[in-house]
């Protein structure tokens, strides 16, 4: 039995979720961004609060099927983007995404329109430029590098994009004082 | 009294990484006044604890602190100031220092020289003659060089040109200080062996 989470973004989410479990007494097998794969089934008693314990932490569990597929579809290119899983990528996001979730990526692109209101391709800018910023922030590369990094085919191409979503130039973006990253489930 | 604090934390991305955050900080008896993606302001009324136990409490979760970028670059400097005069150099003709750095940052030397003396409160120029007489000690007491030798070691056009540098910074020649130490030593070891 699989349970699906929306929110979860990194390997602090899962810990806590993995704690969460822990509380109420689930047994699992593992857990992934947005998704608990249960070693046996749960009772809905226990399954009701867990969800209630994972409200307030930002979390939500997830009953509704279409729901869990974007919840997949976002985590997956979160671990992309953001690095997680440290591979190589030369594949087409579609080629992954439809491998990943074992369905067409027209299917996919269509129901995450449907319910997101906006598509899979302007969701992966947005990841992207937050991850720019972080990677601005901590000082430790040059916007030519933060580029290649990130797969861009120039700084141009970066600095077009990141100014159309935040309304500043790179640089002008690491001048500020004021934090202005965004937590990675709110982009 | 109560310490301030600035940390940068590279890893952040959510709002449960600030909650983990902030509890692991807590448990050093530290006080989150503001985190947020990044950046943490602590206070604490005890004595500040070391930068390596901060960090050995977050890498476990995957974070890492970052070091001020002014820190890493005078680190990356007094390290090339090692390396040059480590006795070892082999120092092309017409060596200039101020070339080693805008080569190695990319920078004006005037800019990173400036930023060495905001951290370290001391020139680079000083630093380096300071770093210079420490060598010229080392060798004088734990080698047989003679002063020409380390003169050609270390870069100095000349012996007198050391002995004179050697003098204003430690009042001594060095042939008198490399006596004094002598002196020292044997006096040490017959104290010892009697």
């Amino acid at each position: 039995m699989h349970l699906f989470i929306k929110n979860m973004v990194c390997d602090r989410c899962i810990m806590v979720v993995k704690e969460q479990l822990h509380a109420v007494g689930i047994e699992f097998k593992k857990v992934q961004l947005g998704e608990v794969e249960l070693s046996q089934p749960a009772s809905d008693e226990q399954i009701e609060k867990l969800g209630a314990n994972l409200f307030p932490l930002g979390f939500e569990l997830l009953d509704d099927k279409k729901a869990a597929v974007v919840t997949q579809i976002k985590s997956t290119i979160i671990k992309l983007i953001h690095n997680y899983e440290n591979e190589e990528v030369n594949q087409k996001l579609s080629v992954i995404l439809s491998q990943k979730l074992g369905k067409d990526y027209h299917f996919l692109s269509i129901l995450f329109s449907s319910v997101e209101g906006t598509t899979i391709e302007k969701f992966v800018i947005l990841q992207r430029i937050e991850r720019a910023k972080e990677l601005l922030m901590y000082d430790e590369m040059t916007i030519n590098e933060i580029a290649d990094t990130l797969g861009y085919s120039s700084v141009q191409h970066l600095s077009q994009q990141f100014k159309k979503i935040t309304g500043l130039t790179p640089t002008h973006f690491k001048k500020l004082k004021e934090n202005k990253r965004k937590p990675l489930d709110q982009v | 009294m109560q310490h301030e604090a600035q940390l940068f934390i590279k890893g952040m991305v959510c709002q449960r990484c600030i909650t983990v955050v902030n509890s692991e900080l807590q448990q050093l008896g530290l006080i989150p006044v503001k985190t947020s993606l990044g950046q943490v302001t602590v206070i604490t009324t005890v004595q500040m604890p070391e930068i390596r136990v901060i960090e050995e409490k977050l890498e476990p979760l995957g974070f890492k602190l970052l070091e001020d970028k002014k820190i890493r670059v005078v680190k990356e400097i007094k390290r090339l100031v090692a390396t040059v005069y480590s006795g070892e150099y082999e120092f092309p003709d017409h060596f200039r220092f101020s070339d080693l750095i805008t080569e190695a940052f990319h920078k004006d030397y005037d800019k990173i020289s400036a930023l060495f003396s905001l951290v370290e409160h001391q020139t680079l120029e000083k630093y380096i003659i300071d770093y210079r007489i420490e060598k010229i000690k080392e060798l004088l007491v734990y080698t047989s060089l003679t002063l020409l030798d380390i003169a050609i070691k270390l870069n100095y056009s000349s012996v007198a040109h050391l002995s004179r540098q050697f003098k204003q910074v430690t009042g001594l020649t060095p042939s008198y200080f490399k006596e004094v130490k002598k002196a020292k030593t044997i006096l040490e070891l017959s104290t010892n062996l009697s």
